[in-house]
């Protein structure tokens, strides 16, 4: 009941998140991941336990088509940015008119090895939801995690994609959402 | 003859909207004719003199025959007459063509939108009685009969709600939704609020949305295979976020397919029918998905509507909310929307509790949202039973009145009916 409340008033998904305590970076939550990939982030060993990863993937849809999203804390933001990362992906499959999975994960590790704009910087597009880092230390913790978080989030967006098997053509009900942005919102036009 | 006579004969029911006009005979369930409100006339310059006010066509005939030097009228325009004439010539059509009825037989049964100004019933009751010579003449607020068509329903039955004259009617039609309170029979027109979305825009979200994942569907298809899909496909849920998951998770039981032959190319052609199904209808729940510039939900309008009454209206319009109009059908539509209008009193509630310190318990307020078969036409349905209704003759403006007093008897029509359907 509590939940559906909330929503009523941010119609957007947030994360459960938001009450951890945490180290922070640039308004982010420094979130467990359960992962393979090295970077900053602790990790997460109870396999059943959802991650911020699982949460993103699993609201990706809902929340794509919202304009509008209140950030309650740092949580929210890892949440934002995965998703517009997400999206990001999905685009750069389109794009390359990926047909199969080998293919899909060669073009998620390059883009998840691309430099990328970090808060603070000119060309991050989501300036308005993050503060900037304040001094290298931070700097270098928030490069670390979200590199480590978008790799991760690569992996796992091509097991939801490629349900059909490693050989099928991506799923068009995920690669659909290529055409929508979130909040208005693209790395790449 | 005829004046004796038309109290035994059935009334005509019409009730023209800006899109189609429903017209029948008082005491049957459906309406007997659904037409497009558009009336088609040849061009003035046309070469037979002499019966040219004759050469025209209404409904689907109009719109079929709209070529050439005839064109296309709509008589109606936001729920209002745009042109007395046009309309007197579509009424015209409505009584001989199709109701195929003597007029002057038989009393009839109009419909005005809220908020319809007292001349326009004048205007009306001039064509009813000069032009067509009518028996008697009524002119009913469609709210009021939206009301009314939802009294013999399941739920208002075991509610004990047949027959109250009180309640909120949410009419959503192709091209606007309205919420409109109406207290003992008359509504409440300073609260009235309008949302400017509708079927149109659903359509038009799943035309966008479908177009993005399939690709084979012929152009010139696209729009019809959305109304498809609208229409037949289309549910609410309760969340969409779980929707989704449920999708992945068994697509087999979840996706459908929609296929047709394509007459041009002479090949078959197949789309899968997913998300859309739940989408669409999320605009009232969600209008910013939809929408920029509009972006409260239904359950919050209502709930707005319903506080900016009268303090002693208030439980008697949660307790009623009626529903009427052909976006209205999704199934589960009052269920949510049931829900959502409840957590958001039970919140109000909690608060003020908080406020007092447990000391003031409010008694709970009762919200029922009323969903019934006919919700369609309801308006229409709501006038065929009044019309039935003994009372009805008595409230009725009669020919013999008009030529005593005029057409200003028409300005105020008497309610009635309330407190009988138990």
């Amino acid at each position: 009941m509590v939940c559906f409340l909330s929503r009523m008033y941010q119609p957007a998904y947030h994360s459960s998140f938001n009450n951890l305590e945490t180290k922070k970076a640039c308004g982010c939550f420094i979130l467990p991941l359960k992962t393979k990939v090295k970077g900053p982030a602790p990790s997460e060993n109870n396999a059943e336990q959802d991650d911020v990863i699982d949460e993103v993937l699993k609201y990706f849809k809902a929340n794509v088509l919202f304009r509008k999203f209140q950030i309650e804390d740092g949580a929210d933001r890892v949440l934002i940015y995965l998703t517009v990362y997400v999206h990001q992906c999905l685009l750069r499959l389109e794009r390359k008119n990926v047909q199969n999975r080998g293919e899909a994960d060669k073009v998620l590790f390059s883009l998840a090895q691309e430099r990328f704009a970090l808060p603070g910087e000119s060309d991050f597009v989501l300036g308005g939801f993050f503060p900037k880092p304040e001094n290298a230390t931070e700097k270098s913790l928030i490069e670390g995690f979200l590199k480590q978080a978008r790799e991760e989030t690569g992996l796992r967006l091509l097991d939801k994609i490629f349900v059909d098997g490693p050989t099928q053509p991506p799923s068009k009900y995920w690669m659909q959402f290529a055409r929508h942005k979130f909040l208005n919102k693209a790395f790449e036009n | 003859m005829s004046r004796n006579n038309a109290r035994s004969n059935p009334v005509v029911v019409i009730d023209n909207g800006t899109g189609f006009t429903k017209m029948g005979y008082a005491g049957n369930l459906e309406p007997n004719y659904i037409v497009p409100t558009t009336l088609c006339a040849a061009d003035s310059k046309s070469t037979d003199k002499g019966i040219e006010d004759l050469d025209f066509h209404i409904g689907f005939e109009a719109l079929n025959k709209a070529v050439g030097n005839y064109q296309i009228n709509y008589p109606m325009k936001h729920g209002l007459v745009d042109n007395w004439n046009n309309m007197e010539r579509y009424w015209e059509q409505c009584l001989f063509k199709y109701l195929r009825c003597e007029p002057e037989d038989h009393y009839v049964l109009l419909t005005e939108p809220p908020l319809n100004p007292p001349e326009n019933r004048e205007y009306t009751a001039e064509i009813m009685f000069e032009t067509f010579n009518v028996s008697g003449l009524y002119i009913a607020v469609q709210a009021v009969l939206a009301l009314a068509a939802s009294w013999n329903s399941k739920k208002a039955l075991e509610l004990k709600l047949g027959g109250t004259m009180s309640g909120t009617v949410i009419d959503s039609g192709d091209g606007v939704t309205h919420v409109i309170p109406v207290s003992d029979g008359y509504v409440i027109g300073s609260s009235i609020k309008h949302i400017p979305l509708a079927g149109r825009d659903i359509t038009q979200f799943i035309q966008n949305f479908v177009r993005e994942r399939e690709k084979n569907i012929p152009p010139e298809e696209s729009l019809l295979v959305a109304q498809r899909i609208k229409e037949k496909y289309c549910y609410v849920c309760a969340d969409p976020a779980k929707e989704f998951g449920k999708y992945d998770q068994d697509p087999k039981k979840y996706l459908k397919s929609y296929g047709q032959h394509n007459k041009r190319t002479g090949k078959d052609w197949k789309v899968d029918i997913a998300y859309e199904q739940f989408l669409g209808p999320e605009l009232f729940f969600n209008p910013e998905i939809f929408s920029p510039d509009f972006t409260v939900p239904l359950p919050d309008v209502v709930d707005s509507v319903i506080q900016s009454c009268p303090i002693d209206a208030r439980r008697s319009l949660y307790r009623n909310i009626v529903l009427s109009g052909g976006s209205t059908m999704f199934s589960h539509f009052g269920r949510r929307l049931n829900r959502d209008i409840k957590s958001k009193v039970d919140q109000r509630l909690d608060k003020s509790m908080q406020l007092s310190k447990d000391k003031v318990r409010p008694k709970e307020i009762e919200v029922n949202v009323i969903t019934h078969p006919t919700q369609r036409y309801a308006v229409w349905f709501g006038g065929s039973m009044l019309a039935t209704m003994p009372e009805f003759f008595k409230v009725c403006h009669t020919k013999a009145e008009y030529d005593e007093i005029g057409p200003s008897i028409a300005r105020h029509s008497r309610i009635f009916g309330g407190g009988v359907a138990n």
